[in-house]
């Protein structure tokens, strides 16, 4: 019993060390490309501070940037890595605006690069999944 | 008459006092890529937790000895420090991420970084330690702890699909990444069955100097109290499997947990996720701190007590500042609670042998509790619970590292 | 009586019923006849920590001689000052005076009463 316990926790703490699938990787962009237009939605509905939300957008362009390069960097076979890699970027700058708009507190021009992440968001979740049958 | 206030309290403080960044972060990812899916190990968790907190309660009105004097008395000193050893290494990872809750919760409604508040929070925990009573602290954390009734409210305003939540009650495989299953399953039973509960609901049943006759209501206290606590976390489970899943969101960090009740409820929702989270993570640092302090002083018979002055058990006090002091050092420096948390939870399944296996022996020996034993049926709950977690945390936790 | 069951590692109170620590060891001596009797309880110090290992037990000691309040050996109550053996071992002295509350008192003089709100200023 202590054996298995000496061995079961430094393979615990491995756990933060191990790498990410390509498809996890995917996934991890869909679900903060969705976290920036969650978070934006709540901003139009007055229901978030602007501080919070300035953050958490620039959160979604950092892990963002951070994702897509990783996955550039070994991208799936299915992947079409230049579209992507356009995709992202836009999305990245869509973000950026986002951030911007909510510091200078003006939700009219707010909404455009919001509404955006509608189809750029449709597109993460394409590679993603094209990614997942890929497999 | 001072019974039923007792009990009435003893509810509450379980209710405030169940939620705290571990439970809710497990079952907010859990819901966030499982959906209803888990609900069964947040129950289990729940029900064995009820047997554990009962057992604890009965211990101490009984015996008149907490678990850890206990220990020590009936298994000797070096099982005690192999005992000793396991409990605070993760009860202190525990306070760290409760430490960090408290400041993520500062955080986003601030927009200053938890690192900043590492310090300012922990000497608010110290100070109340230092000052409070015991029954000021394990009242009013937990009264204000009530906040987290909003994930409940959450939940209803919701209309989750009650029959896939209720078909959910029961274990099932899930259809996508296996290992991640198994391992949410294990965090979520490390963060039910915290053992740190154990020992502070025994040293609290001696400090409010329980006895037999109180045996009734520690039953009510831990039934209802518990439940009401595990309603709470599937509560929390539930809103993200209806806000997060469909959006594909998963909840890596903090920041996006905040978003969880700003759909149900719009004017309120993201004020009443951090202030739940200051408030919840504040009454478990508190327990966290005191539990790590008992077992201390209990297992090397130091005179402690809450409500006495920290000069008159200095060796108790020095225990408790030293660890909330050395607890934010790691926050200070940024490191995420968030990973902490898991990290923890998960731990606290793979170790629950290690504190229940002699808990359930001394729950069977008559010296220490004549004819007030352990029926099968708690003897059968709580083993099966904890075979359970230690087996799926010893699979999932490497297939989490080497499958996927 | 169970030494072991009974007596080794209880909680140990004085006359004040102040807690003394726990009891770590049991000093014996064989007499003539060859039955064992109990003369001393031990509290604290290396025959603690050599019950988890004879090293650890050594470092301890070792430790303990360069630095600490009080005492430097551990501390030996005669079997003669036990009252009573029951829930706890009820002895016959003031722990004060016997050195079981050196570290205790060390702490409070030198670190919990120089923080503010300690209690020690309502103290006469």
């Amino acid at each position: 019993m202590r054996l298995k316990r000496l061995v079961v926790v430094p393979l615990v703490m491995a756990i933060g060390c191990k790498p990410p699938t390509p498809a996890e990787q995917l996934d991890s962009i869909v679900s903060w490309v969705s976290t920036a237009k969650m978070a934006g939605d709540a901003w139009l509905r007055h229901t978030t501070p602007d501080k919070y939300t300035r953050q958490t957008l620039e959160l979604s362009g950092q892990m963002l940037l951070e994702t897509g390069s990783q996955v550039l960097r070994s991208p799936p076979a299915t992947l079409d890595s230049a579209a992507f890699d356009r995709a992202l970027t836009s999305t990245r700058f869509n973000i950026a605006e986002m951030a911007r708009f909510v510091e200078e507190k003006d939700a009219g021009r707010f909404r455009q690069p919001w509404d955006s992440l509608r189809i750029y968001l449709k597109t993460m979740r394409d590679f993603s999944a094209s990614a997942a049958a890929g497999k | 008459m001072k019974k039923i206030l007792q009990l009435s309290l003893g509810i509450v403080t379980s209710v405030g006092g169940f939620l705290e960044i571990g439970s809710v972060i497990t079952a907010a990812q859990a819901g966030a890529q499982f959906g209803y899916k888990l609900l069964w190990a947040i129950l289990l968790g729940t029900l064995c937790l009820i047997f554990l907190v009962e057992m604890s309660g009965r211990l101490a009105a009984v015996s008149k000895h907490t678990i850890v004097d206990a220990t020590r008395e009936r298994f000797g000193f070096p099982f005690f420090f192999i005992v000793l050893i396991g409990v605070v290494l993760i009860a202190f990872m525990v306070l760290v991420a409760e430490l960090g809750g408290i400041g993520f919760g500062i955080q986003i409604l601030t927009g200053v970084g938890f690192p900043w508040w590492a310090v300012p929070v922990s000497l608010l925990v110290w100070l109340l330690m230092w000052k409070g009573t015991f029954g000021l602290i394990e009242n009013g954390a937990s009264l204000l702890g009530l906040v987290t009734i909003s994930f409940l409210v959450s939940a209803l305003k919701l209309h989750p699909d009650w029959s896939s939540a209720a078909s959910s009650l029961l274990p099932s495989m899930p259809d996508g990444d296996k290992a991640r299953y198994g391992f949410l399953a294990v965090s979520i039973l490390g963060a039910s069955i915290s053992p740190y509960l154990m020992y502070f609901y025994s040293s609290g049943a001696i400090e409010d100097k329980w006895d037999t006759t109180y045996i009734p209501i520690n039953r009510f206290i831990a039934g209802l109290g518990m439940t009401f606590g595990g309603a709470l976390s599937m509560a929390v489970l539930v809103v993200a499997a209806l806000t997060f899943q469909p959006r594909g969101i998963q909840v890596d960090t903090f920041p996006q947990a905040a978003l969880m009740m700003t759909t149900a409820l719009p004017r309120w929702g993201f004020y009443l996720f951090a202030f739940s989270m200051i408030f919840a993570c504040f009454g478990a640092a508190l327990e966290v701190s005191l539990a790590i302090a008992y077992f201390f002083s209990q297992g090397f018979g130091w005179n402690w007590s809450q409500d006495i002055k920290p000069s008159k058990n200095s060796r108790f006090a020095f225990i408790y500042t030293l660890i909330i002091l050395l607890a934010a050092i790691p926050l200070v420096f940024g490191i995420d609670p968030i990973k902490v948390t898991v990290l923890s939870m998960a731990l606290t399944s793979a170790t629950l042998p290690l504190a229940i296996v002699p808990f359930l022996l001394l729950m069977n020996d008559p010296i220490y509790l004549g004819k007030y034993r352990n029926g099968w049926i708690s003897n059968t709950v709580v083993s099966i619970v904890v075979v359970i977690s230690f087996v799926l945390a010893v699979i999932s936790i490497p297939l989490q590292i080497i499958g996927g | 009586m169970h030494l072991v069951r009974d007596v080794l590692d209880k909680k140990l109170t004085d006359r004040e019923n102040c807690p003394m620590g726990r009891v770590s060891g049991l000093l014996m001596r064989v007499s003539e006849t060859g039955q064992p009797r109990v003369t001393h309880i031990v509290i604290g110090g290396a025959t603690l920590w050599m019950r988890i290992h004879p090293v650890v037990g050594r470092l301890s000691s070792r430790l303990r001689k360069l630095w600490g309040p009080g005492r430097r050996e551990a501390i030996r109550i005669p079997w003669s000052q036990v009252q009573t053996v029951g829930r706890d071992i009820k002895l016959d002295c003031k722990a004060r005076d016997i050195g079981a509350l050196d570290w205790e008192i060390w702490l409070a003089r030198n670190v919990i009463e120089r923080i503010p709100g300690s209690g020690s200023e309502e103290e006469e």
